[in-house]
């Protein structure tokens, strides 16, 4: 029972982060809107609960995402629980130094692995609309480079902060 | 063992991802994603609002410097506009005993639809500036694409390109995919095809150099494209760098809305 309160409460989360990302974080200017909290989230729950949470999570905020999209249905709902089926494969094969800086890595690979996933998705969604491959698109590069900075920035944030309030944290952000 | 958790959960996974896209395709779960748009919309549009004033405030700071030469050239515009508003009233009352005398309709009653701003998109492939906007009103208030979307002052802000039932996605007159017919209230009152430039300007396409276009013309929308009406201020000419071996001219317009801070839009239907 205390499962399912845990998953609902970060579920709840999750639901907010998501409109705080669409109406306020994307109405930024260029440089400040290139966060991707969700992502930030769905990996912070993958470290510190679990794969079934997180991947759960993945599917329900992607289908929300999904919903208040208007692109084709399943682009989120598909590319995040990929993105959070990978995270947890290098989390048990390669970043297995549970330390900040193992956890820097892993968000800089899912960064980049999501948005390959979400706009070869989105591309192929649009192939008939004469659209341009987003690989040779510069700004696409500029803002990927801008959400690896923030995304890192965002949890380095969290571990500093939740390790001045509990000790828990403490041997994951410094392990030596 | 967690080999074989892992695959059941992914087997659990696969089945439920295509139920849900199976069950979406057949409108099942539009209710739900309906209820889940309008429960979210209230904080989203605030959320949004806030944004635009935060956006406001760094572009007030960066603006400062050049307040007090914009000062002095919008009092020569304010003069210019008062002495043209005073003819145009003019005009205006000889038109109107005009369309009395013939039997012509009274003004233009636009049938509107307020809608809030409540999201914005971010796709990283796209230009930096006038990425489209989402709305909180949709197909069940008679929104379709293709109509036009004014700000307070009637002046065009963009155009609905989807509509959902409780949601219309809007483009921006400064982006790319947001193209209008429209005409130069010129002389020859020539017609062209605004386009957004990057996000940050607004060009007019296929104007042919033999057209004489005068800086601070008012660009208009032609009236040419269904369910757009006639007349709506797009901007005014502000560039228009001719190269002689050119077929068309090349006309940049400056749009008087601020498309940083929209917060309540109005569609207009048909």
């Amino acid at each position: 029972m205390a499962k399912y309160i845990k998953l609902a409460a970060l579920g709840v989360i999750g639901l907010l982060l998501l409109i705080v990302q669409l109406s306020l974080v994307n109405a930024l200017p260029f440089v400040w809107r290139q966060s991707d909290l969700v992502l930030v989230f769905l990996l912070l729950t993958l470290f510190l609960f679990g794969f079934k949470p997180a991947i759960w999570l993945a599917v329900g905020l992607g289908f929300f995402a999904d919903t208040l999209d208007f692109g084709y249905f399943g682009l989120q709902l598909l590319s995040l629980p990929a993105v959070i089926i990978l995270a947890d494969i290098w989390l048990v094969n390669w970043f297995t130094n549970r330390s900040v800086y193992s956890f820097l890595a892993l968000t800089l690979a899912a960064t980049i692995f999501h948005n390959l996933i979400y706009y070869s998705l989105l591309y192929l969604s649009r192939f008939w609309d004469d659209s341009t491959f987003f690989f040779f698109t510069g700004n696409f590069w500029a803002g990927l480079g801008l959400q690896i900075i923030s995304n890192s920035l965002l949890l380095f944030l969290f571990f500093a902060l939740a390790g001045w309030n509990s000790l828990r944290f403490r041997p994951v952000f410094l392990e030596r | 063992m967690m080999k074989l958790k892992m695959r059941k959960t992914l087997k659990a996974l696969a089945v439920i991802l295509i139920l849900l896209a199976f069950f979406n395709y057949l409108g099942f779960l539009a209710p739900l994603q309906n209820l889940a748009v309008r429960g979210l919309e209230p904080l989203a549009s605030r959320l949004h609002l806030s944004s635009a004033s935060w956006r406001a405030y760094s572009e007030a700071s960066r603006k400062q410097a050049d307040l007090g030469l914009e000062v002095q050239n919008l009092q020569k515009q304010v003069d210019d506009l008062t002495a043209a508003n005073a003819k145009l009233q003019e005009a205006a009352s000889e038109n109107q005993k005009l369309r009395a005398y013939f039997q012509f309709f009274g003004e233009h009653k636009f049938n509107q639809k307020l809608a809030h701003v409540v999201f914005q998109e971010n796709y990283l492939d796209a230009s930096r500036n006038g990425q489209n906007i989402i709305v909180d009103r949709g197909t069940q208030d008679g929104v379709i694409p293709g109509l036009a979307v004014v700000n307070e002052s009637g002046i065009l802000v963009g155009k609905v390109l989807e509509a959902k039932e409780t949601s219309a996605r809007v483009c921006l007159l400064s982006s790319n995919s947001c193209k209008f017919a429209a005409a130069i209230q010129n002389q020859e009152r020539t017609i062209g095809v605004t386009e957004g430039d990057l996000g940050l300007a607004i060009k007019v396409n296929f104007i042919p150099l033999t057209e004489k276009v005068s800086l601070e013309d008012l660009v208009v929308t032609s009236g040419l494209e269904k369910s757009i009406p006639v007349g709506l201020v797009i901007g005014r000419v502000n560039q228009i760098n001719n190269n002689p071996n050119d077929i068309w001219q090349n006309i940049t317009l400056k749009s008087p809305v601020n498309f940083d801070n929209l917060g309540i839009v109005s569609i207009l239907l048909p």
